[in-house]
C-alpha cells in the first residue's frame, strides 16, 4: 500500500470522527452555556444536546441526521508532493465515508431535484489556500443546511465604520439565529470583495471555539458582537435564554474606498469539524 | 417534567397542550419536508391516490438518515429540520388530512398559527442536531414512500416511535407562539441597543 492510500484512509476516518463526535472545545462551550442558563427550557435544550453528543459518540451514530454538505478547507503547501492527487482523494474520501458511516445523501441537482449522494457538481466544496512549504492542513466541516440558510452578505456603507458593521451583523444574526440551531458559532468576514468577505467568514468558522483573532481590535469586535448577540435573549434553539452564540470569529481584508462588504456565516451548535495534517512524508494524522 | 404521550392523542388532549409543556411521544408519525408536502398536494390536485395514508398522523419535519440491511431499514439519524420551509403548504395539508399536530424546529408563520387555532392543533419543537437520540427512539420503520423519486431525506417515512423527546410545545391551540415572542423581545433589545 502506498503512502497515498494510507492518507486517503485518514481522510475517511477524519470525516467519521467529525460526524459522530463533537469537538471537545464545543462540548466545553455547551457546558459553560448550561452553567449560565436559568430558564428551564434553555437548560433542557442544552442538556439534550450534551446527552446527544454522548450517545452519538458511544454508539458511533452521527450527531445530526443532516450530515451536512461536505466542505474541505485546505491550506496547501505548494511544495507538497501530494498536491496533484489531493482533489481526487478528497472526493473519494467523501464517497467512501458516505457508504461506510453512512452519511445522508444530501447533494441535490437544483434543476431536477435528483439526490445523487454527497458527490456532485461543486460538491464536496473545496476551499483552497495556497501557502509556502511542503505540508498540507485539511479541515473538514459538515455544514448543515439550517445554518447555511442563515448566511448573509451585508453591504455596509463605509462611512458607518465598524460600529455600522456590528449593528448590521447583529440585526442579521438576531433575525436568522432561531432557525440555525443556536447556540451558534458566528463567522464574520469584513472587507475585501463580496465573495472574499463570505469566504473569510466561512474560514473563520474553522477556528477553535476559544481562539480569538491576533489583532486586538478584531478580538474586541468579536467579544462585543458575541455579547450583543447573547443579550438578545434568543437562547438555545430560539426558545429564550442567555446563550445564543457560543463564539464569534471575525477576520478581515482591505476594502475598496467605495465598499465595505461583510460576509456572515453561521454554524449550528453541532459544529462538526476536524483537521488532518498531511506532511510531505505522506504519514497523515488527525490533529483535532 | 416530561409528559409521556401515547399516540393517537385525542383532539381534546392536543387542544389542552400549552406553550412550555414538555412531552415525549410513543406511536406512529410520518416525516415530510417541503418536497413531500408539494408532492402530496400535487397528488390531491390531480385526484391521484397516495402510496400511504396521512390521515390523522402527526407530521414530523424531518429528513432521516437510514441504513438498509437487506429488506430492513434502520434509522441512524432522526431529528427536526427547519419548519418555516413548510409554511406555505401546511394549512392545506392539515385541513385535508386532519393533521393533529406538527413536530419540527424554529416554529412556523402566521398561516400555520391560524390553522393550529382553528383546528385545536399544536406545534412541538424538537431539539435540533440531536439525531443520535432520535434514532434510538425509533421502534419500527413501517413504510417509506417516494424514496426513489425524492431521495432519502425528502421521502416520506412512516415510523413508530418510542418515547421520542423531549419535545416542547411552542405553538398551541390558544394562538400562543413562543418563537414569535422570543424574536419580538430580541428585536426590542437590539433596536434599543442601536438607538
Amino acid at each position: 500500500m502506498s503512502a497515498g492510500a494510507r492518507w486517503g484512509d485518514v481522510l475517511v476516518e477524519a470525516i467519521r470522527r467529525a460526524t459522530v463526535s463533537l469537538s471537545p472545545d464545543v462540548v466545553a462551550g455547551l457546558r459553560r452555556a448550561l452553567d449560565g442558563e436559568t430558564s428551564d427550557l434553555a437548560r433542557l435544550q442544552l442538556e439534550t444536546m450534551l446527552d446527544n453528543a454522548r450517545v452519538a459518540c458511544e454508539n458511533g451514530l452521527p450527531l445530526c441526521q443532516d450530515t451536512g454538505t461536505p466542505v474541505f478547507f485546505v491550506r496547501a503547501g505548494v511544495g507538497s508532493p501530494w498536491l496533484a492527487e489531493l482533489p481526487g482523494a478528497l472526493v473519494d474520501a467523501v464517497r467512501v465515508a458516505t457508504d461506510s458511516i453512512p452519511l445522508r445523501p444530501s447533494a441535490i441537482d437544483p434543476f431536477t431535484n435528483r439526490n445523487v449522494g454527497n458527490v456532485g457538481r461543486g460538491v464536496p466544496v473545496i476551499d483552497w489556500d495556497l501557502v509556502p512549504g511542503e505540508e498540507i492542513a485539511i479541515t473538514y466541516v459538515a455544514k448543515g443546511g439550517g445554518s447555511e440558510n442563515a448566511s448573509g452578505l451585508l453591504l455596509v456603507s463605509p462611512g458607518d465604520g465598524t460600529a455600522g458593521v456590528l449593528r448590521a451583523v447583529l440585526a442579521h444574526v438576531v433575525r436568522v439565529a432561531p432557525r440555525a440551531c443556536p447556540p451558534v458559532i458566528v463567522g464574520v468576514g469584513i472587507g475585501g470583495t463580496a465573495d472574499l468577505a463570505l469566504r473569510l467568514a466561512k474560514r473563520a468558522l474553522t477556528r477553535p471555539l476559544d481562539a480569538r483573532h491576533d489583532d486586538p481590535a478584531v478580538a474586541a469586535f468579536e467579544a462585543d458582537l458575541r455579547d450583543a448577540v447573547n443579550r438578545s435573549g434568543i437562547g438555545p434553539m430560539g426558545l429564550g435564554g442567555a446563550c445564543t452564540a457560543l463564539a464569534v470569529h471575525a477576520d478581515y481584508a482591505y476594502r475598496h474606498p467605495a465598499s465595505l462588504p461583510v460576509g456572515v456565516a453561521l454554524q449550528c451548535w453541532a459544529d462538526r469539524r476536524v483537521t488532518v495534517r498531511l506532511p510531505a512524508s505522506g504519514i497523515a494524522e488527525v490533529v483535532e | 417534567m416530561i409528559r409521556k404521550v401515547v399516540l393517537p392523542a385525542s383532539l381534546v388532549e392536543v387542544a389542552s397542550w400549552r406553550v412550555g409543556d414538555v412531552l415525549s411521544l410513543s406511536g406512529v408519525i410520518l416525516t415530510a419536508r417541503d418536497l413531500a408536502h408539494r408532492r402530496i398536494l400535487e397528488a390531491v390536485e390531480r385526484g391521484q391516490a397516495l402510496p400511504f395514508d396521512p390521515t390523522g398522523l402527526p407530521i414530523f419535519h424531518c429528513g432521516p438518515l437510514a441504513r438498509r440491511d437487506g429488506v430492513r431499514w434502520t434509522i441512524t439519524g432522526l431529528g427536526p429540520t427547519t419548519s418555516a420551509r413548510m409554511e406555505s403548504t401546511t394549512p392545506a395539508i392539515m385541513a385535508r388530512f386532519a393533521t393533529p399536530f406538527l413536530i419540527g424546529k424554529g416554529g412556523m408563520g402566521p398561516a400555520t398559527r391560524a390553522a393550529l387555532v382553528e383546528r385545536g392543533a399544536a406545534y412541538l419543537a424538537a431539539v435540533g442536531g440531536t439525531g443520535a437520540l432520535g434514532a434510538r427512539a425509533v421502534a419500527e420503520v413501517l413504510n417509506v414512500a417516494w424514496l426513489e423519486e425524492l431521495g432519502m431525506p425528502d421521502a416520506v417515512w412512516i415510523l413508530r416511535l418510542n418515547e421520542y423527546g423531549p419535545l416542547v410545545v411552542t405553538m398551541d391551540s390558544q394562538g400562543r407562539d413562543l418563537h414569535e415572542e422570543v424574536v419580538r423581545a430580541a428585536e426590542r433589545v437590539v433596536g434599543n441597543a442601536s438607538r
